[in-house]
């Protein structure tokens, strides 16, 4: 099956038209959605992910083969919604705390997600801790994801932390933090359950907590 | 004798001390919060500011860079409507703030962020004459409101360049200071697009900006604090194979901790005055710290500087 290397060497090099076409005749060949999405689409963001990693290839790159990706998905997305556990990885939340407004390491993260099979739901930026606590309960999400860029919003990682545990959803969900100046004595510190350096290792690091 | 920016630069060997950083500088010292719009802030605030500017040029700094690095339309917009609406005023209060307290041969610097929410398309969605006619607004508020230089510092390489054309269009006589943000990686110094310094450097020099530069950045992800400045120096170096122009560094005082609920920046004023010389022998004709960098720092440095130029090295 020639078609799904071809998805993927072209969701690497963010061909977005090329890549929808492609799907779009997979599906008219017969091949199912399952294929398509994970041996195609998500295999060429695994390819990205391992590329930025080893900084081959950068932010732009990696921000043009999401676009290819998303564009791969929308002719499946029909197929996805009927099917059940559609997403095998689970559900993640995303959103940058409280007072901060820093959003492209999150975006960044919340597309390694996507392109690992994640269900990412991204609250934004200057979210509030009941506004995390609240789409985890409804979202029923594994995961939730915060970013914090500068020192003085830190402290409401641990605030929105605190929020999730109150709420009773230690046992549900597990928290990983991210942020240029954020490290992993601070997460012990606050009780985070994983601290990711960069997008590449944010993803490593939800296979392994939710895995 | 009163000399304007590039005469200074043309004329005479001198290093001027630049002070980068006034949105961490009023909130360590004036209770700025950080989380909100900082132009904003200094306009509702004008004597903090000036006070702060005073204080900055006394401490041994040339020139100041103003802090409207957010009061463009693009970086505005997540504060509301009505903050875009004022671009061209806060630029304009924020110049003409700094000139008011500005002496003969010391420099009012605009600065100009190109890291943005968006991006150009493809990667997103602002088009290039958005890019152009918007950056027009804020460049119109620093030169009218009285600055003597615009820096420009962003990770959007192709959002500098039509910032750049921009100014070079309606204003040639405003030098320009452009600057890329470098990151130490795997393979060494890369922009957030990827370019090496010498390529990003080159890029700008096309640009006909009179100044190249860096700021921000990661300069090492080694801990040891004594190994960043000196990092700095290896990206003149490469900086410098990418333009003749005059040179400016700028780097962050190492990567901010938050310990016991206070911010600190864990590389000292002593450690940028040791490696200042060779900055300069690279090339650097201005020098400076961004983000973090206290008044000490520029203290330490002019000292080193004044030293160098009395005995003539």
């Amino acid at each position: 099956m020639d078609i799904l290397p071809e998805i993927a060497e072209n969701v690497r090099h963010g061909e977005a038209v090329k890549v929808s076409e492609l799907v779009r005749k997979g599906l008219d060949d017969g091949l199912s959605w399952e294929i398509l999405l994970n041996e195609g689409l998500f295999k060429g963001m695994e390819v990205v992910g391992e590329l930025f990693r080893e900084e081959e290839i950068f932010i732009p790159e990696v921000l043009m083969a999401a676009k290819a990706m998303d564009a791969g998905q929308k002719p499946l997305e029909p197929l996805i919604e009927g099917a059940v556990g559609g997403k095998k990885m689970g559900k993640v939340i995303l959103g940058t705390v409280k007072g901060d407004l820093h959003n492209l390491g999150k975006n960044l993260v919340g597309v390694m997600l996507k392109g690992a099979g994640f269900e990412v739901i991204d609250l934004g930026v200057d979210v509030a801790a009941e506004k995390f606590v609240d789409a985890v309960v409804s979202g029923k999400a594994r995961l939730v994801g915060m970013s914090a860029l500068i020192t003085p919003t830190m402290p409401y990682l641990k605030t929105a932390i605190d929020a999730l545990h109150e709420a009773g959803l230690k046992g549900q969900v597990k928290t990983i933090i991210g942020g240029a100046c954020v490290t992993q004595q601070y997460a012990d510190e606050i009780g985070a359950d994983a601290y990711g350096d960069n997008a590449g290792e944010a993803v490593e690091k939800a296979k392994k907590l939710l895995g | 004798m009163a000399m304007s920016f590039m005469e200074r630069l043309r004329n005479t060997d001198d290093v001027l001390v630049h002070f980068g950083p006034i949105p961490t500088f009023l909130a360590a010292e004036y209770g700025y919060p950080l989380e909100e719009h900082v132009s904003v802030w200094i306009v509702d605030h004008p004597g903090e500011f000036q006070d702060a500017c005073r204080r900055i040029y006394a401490a041994g700094h040339d020139s100041v860079q103003i802090g409207t690095q957010s009061a463009s339309p693009f970086r505005s917009k997540p504060f509301g409507q009505t903050v875009v609406d004022r671009v061209y005023e806060l630029n304009y209060r924020t110049a003409a703030l700094t000139r008011e307290v500005t002496h003969e041969n010391h420099y009012v610097v605009g600065i100009i962020g190109t890291t943005t929410p968006d991006f150009l398309e493809p990667l997103g969605n602002m088009t290039y004459g958005e890019v152009y006619e918007g950056y027009m607004v804020q460049i119109k508020g620093l030169v009218e409101g009285g600055v003597n230089v615009i820096a420009i510092t962003g990770n959007e390489i192709e959002q500098t360049e039509i910032v750049i054309r921009a100014i070079k269009d309606r204003y040639p006589d405003i030098p320009v200071i452009a600057r890329n943000i470098f990151y130490a990686g795997k393979k060494g110094f890369r922009t957030w697009a990827g370019l090496d310094p010498k390529a990003a450097t080159a890029r700008l020099h096309e640009t006909g900006a009179e100044v190249m530069g860096a700021a921000c950045g990661l300069m090492t992800k080694s801990l040891n604090t004594s190994e960043w400045y000196p990092a700095a120096t290896a990206l003149l170096k490469e900086m410098r194979q990418g333009t003749d122009k005059y040179l400016m560094v700028q780097p962050d005082p190492g990567v901010p901790q938050l310990i016991n609920g206070k911010t600190v920046w864990p590389v000292s004023a002593e450690e940028m005055a040791s490696e200042v010389i060779n900055w300069v022998n690279v090339g650097a004709r201005i020098v400076g710290g961004c983000c973090g960098t206290g008044l000490e720092h520029g203290t330490k440095v002019s000292a080193v500087l004044r030293e160098r130029k009395v005995k003539g090295v």
